[in-house]
């Protein structure tokens, strides 16, 4: 009898193991792509707060006006400070664009550099999708939702590898970026989630700190994101110089 | 293009009475139409020591008793003001310069009116500086705006009265993803003596942009019948992340060129060629670096430059008023933010060489923003070469600027 109920639970372990095989089990590329839309919708407008502390504990707070528009296309108007008024930046993929009203022209800049001097830089300020830019090397399921080691598809990528955590809902929690060597480059942590309205729920605060920036610490505070489309001729140079006019 | 006090006080006067308009305070206030007054006090105090052996020295200080030391205090009120809507907007660039006793002169760079029908398409029509080129301390192409100085080639500049109309459109593709052309008429400018103008010298110029293979490439061109003729191209492009390449190509016809033979003034038109090559760089310890090679035809070569120096007191300045005199030039400049890790500082090195006469302009700044909306620059220039020599013969061998900027 022992022996016929063993063989029992064999078969039906076999069943088990057959049919787990047989559902279509979300792959890594799949998830990351969910925490994409679950982080932001496909083409939005949204305010946010740029807070950069600094070792002696001096603030610089600045507030800027943000479209996006599927994976790729980003654009950033400086609303304030008066001396960063009417500044504006805009990315399309790997290209990187600064216009200051009074230079009158975009100048090109790169990923690595900060617009606002801080630890975040313009990459993650002007943060496009990231399955645009990583593609998943590994996945590993925790307790909260997910583990994600992901690898830059290109070199024009800011950090070479991120692990990213992430709740199983598709709500990220921290990311460390690391450079090709395996150096941590800085953490970002995402606190405070928040209802934003029309089902955008995610959180509010970004904060980042790095080993290579003692003392520092910047956040982004999103004060308010609204799904909005908007045509791709908005995410041009022509436009950077009137970006305030999707405001009104 | 001067204009008297009288103008200045109308302008402000204009600019208080719109202050009682609400103004756009805050971010999500400033989604209403609003007029939006903004701008910049600047302050620079300078001292120099003078180049006694430069005939322009010479020719200011003749008959006078010659200091040591040389110092200017100027300062200059830059006033801008942007009303803007979804469709239309209008928009003032202004500054007010109060230097020692003399009456305050008052320049309008730009006053301009933009209406947007569409995402596609802009007019704008007014006073507008349209920067053309991807040159940083210079350009070859920039034939909409005044020539840039590469001593200072952030600083703001006059635009001309012009029409634009612009048009855009964007493209999913690998290669091309934007195309962009604008149509540009210059109205003929009256003379200082008459209030019309002739409309046969109304000029025309247009600009074609591509952004392929994500290469910004521009395709530009001027024409009036009383201006040289000009045609070029520019290139901008990330070879890699950190590093930028650009460069600008320009031919020109019918050019004036201002020649000294014999101690007397004497003018030639000439076809030309002026281009540039330059890169920017970001290294790992976040300094950017930016490199570039000018060369114009139409600048002087080492004996014009020399003929015009000797018969400096004899001619206007006027027929040698550009920024840069000669044909070629290396410009180097290396910045630095937060230097040894000091916070709110900057630090940049640049160098201006004359290659056709060995001539330096080397310049130190050191820039520290204390707090919000408040920025305090130290400046050291030293000229650099022989007497003979362009940069060898400015009115001073050193400047120190001490300068403070006050954004509202």
């Amino acid at each position: 009898m022992m022996n016929r109920l063993w063989k029992y639970q064999a078969l039906l372990f076999i069943c088990f193991v057959l049919i787990s095989a047989a559902l279509p089990a979300e792959t890594g590329e799949e998830v990351l792509r969910r925490i994409d839309k679950t982080m932001m919708p496909a083409s939005y407008e949204a305010y946010r707060k740029i807070i950069e502390e600094y070792p002696d504990g001096k603030k610089k707070e600045f507030q800027v006006y943000l479209i996006k528009k599927d994976q790729d296309k980003t654009a950033m108007l400086f609303l304030s400070p008066a001396s960063e008024k009417g500044r504006s930046t805009l990315r399309l993929g790997d290209n990187m664009w600064l216009y200051i009203p009074n230079v009158g022209k975009p100048v090109r800049i790169t990923s690595l550099q900060s617009v606002t001097g801080g630890v975040f830089n313009n990459s993650d300020i002007m943060q496009v999708d990231y399955s645009t830019e990583y593609s998943v090397a590994d996945m590993e399921l925790t307790p909260e939702g997910y583990l994600l080691s992901l690898k830059a598809k290109s070199k024009t990528v800011a950090y070479d590898q991120l692990k990213m955590w992430a709740t199983k809902s598709g709500i990220i929690t921290k990311i460390e970026c690391y450079s090709a060597s395996g150096m941590l480059i800085k953490t970002i942590e995402f606190k405070d989630i928040k209802d934003f309205g029309n089902g955008i729920i995610r959180p509010a605060v970004m904060e980042t700190y790095s080993p290579l920036y003692k003392g520092y610490r910047s956040s982004m505070i999103f004060t308010e994101i609204k799904r909005r489309e908007f045509k791709d001729e908005v995410f041009t140079l022509n436009y950077m110089s009137r970006i305030e006019a999707l405001r009104k | 293009m001067k204009h008297s006090p009288s103008i200045m006080l109308l302008f402000l006067f204009s600019i208080s009475v719109l202050y009682l308009f609400p103004s756009g305070a805050s971010a999500q206030e400033g989604k209403e139409p609003s007029l939006e007054i903004g701008g910049v006090l600047d302050i620079p105090y300078t001292i120099m020591l003078p180049n006694q052996d430069s005939p322009i020295f010479n020719l200011q200080y003749a008959g006078k008793p010659e200091p040591d030391i040389l110092s200017t205090y100027p300062f200059t009120l830059y006033l801008n003001g942007d009303y803007q809507t979804a469709e239309m907007g209008v928009h003032i660039r202004t500054a007010t310069t109060v230097s020692g006793e003399s009456d305050p002169s008052f320049l309008l760079y730009e006053l301009y009116g933009n209406y947007s029908p569409s995402d596609h398409s802009l007019i704008q029509f007014g006073k507008r500086n349209l920067r053309w080129g991807k040159g940083y301390a210079f350009t070859s192409v920039g034939y909409l705006s005044p020539e840039k100085d590469p001593e200072d080639p952030e600083a703001s500049l006059a635009g001309y009265p012009l029409i634009n109309t612009q048009f855009t459109w964007s493209f999913a593709s690998d290669a091309l993803n934007n195309i962009s052309v604008d149509f540009i008429l210059l109205p003929a400018v009256p003379t200082s003596t008459v209030k019309q103008a002739d409309a046969e010298y109304t000029g025309v110029a247009g600009k074609l942009y591509l952004m392929l293979w994500d290469t910004d490439i521009d395709i530009m061109g001027y024409y009036s019948k009383d201006k040289p003729t000009k045609y070029g191209m520019d290139f901008s492009r990330n070879i890699v992340s950190e590093l930028e390449v650009h460069g600008e190509l320009s031919r020109f016809q019918d050019e004036k060129k201002y020649l000294l033979s014999g101690g007397t003034l004497k003018m030639e038109t000439i076809d030309g060629f002026a281009y540039l090559l330059g890169l920017r760089w970001l290294s790992s310890w976040n300094a950017t670096t930016i490199f570039e090679y000018y060369h114009t035809d139409a600048g002087l070569t080492r004996n014009e430059f020399l003929q015009y120096r000797a018969y400096l007191s004899n001619v206007s300045k006027v027929y040698f008023s550009r920024p840069a005199l000669m044909k070629d030039y290396l410009y180097l400049k290396v910045s630095q933010p937060e230097p040894f890790g000091i916070v709110d500082t900057s630090v940049s090195l640049y160098s201006i060489y004359n290659l056709n006469d060995r001539g330096v302009t080397a310049g130190l700044q050191i820039g520290y923003k204390p707090v919000t909306n408040l920025e305090l620059s130290f400046q050291n220039i030293l000229f650099i070469g022989p007497e003979s020599s362009e940069f060898g013969n400015k009115l001073s061998l050193y400047k120190a600027i001490l300068e403070v900027k006050l954004s509202f």
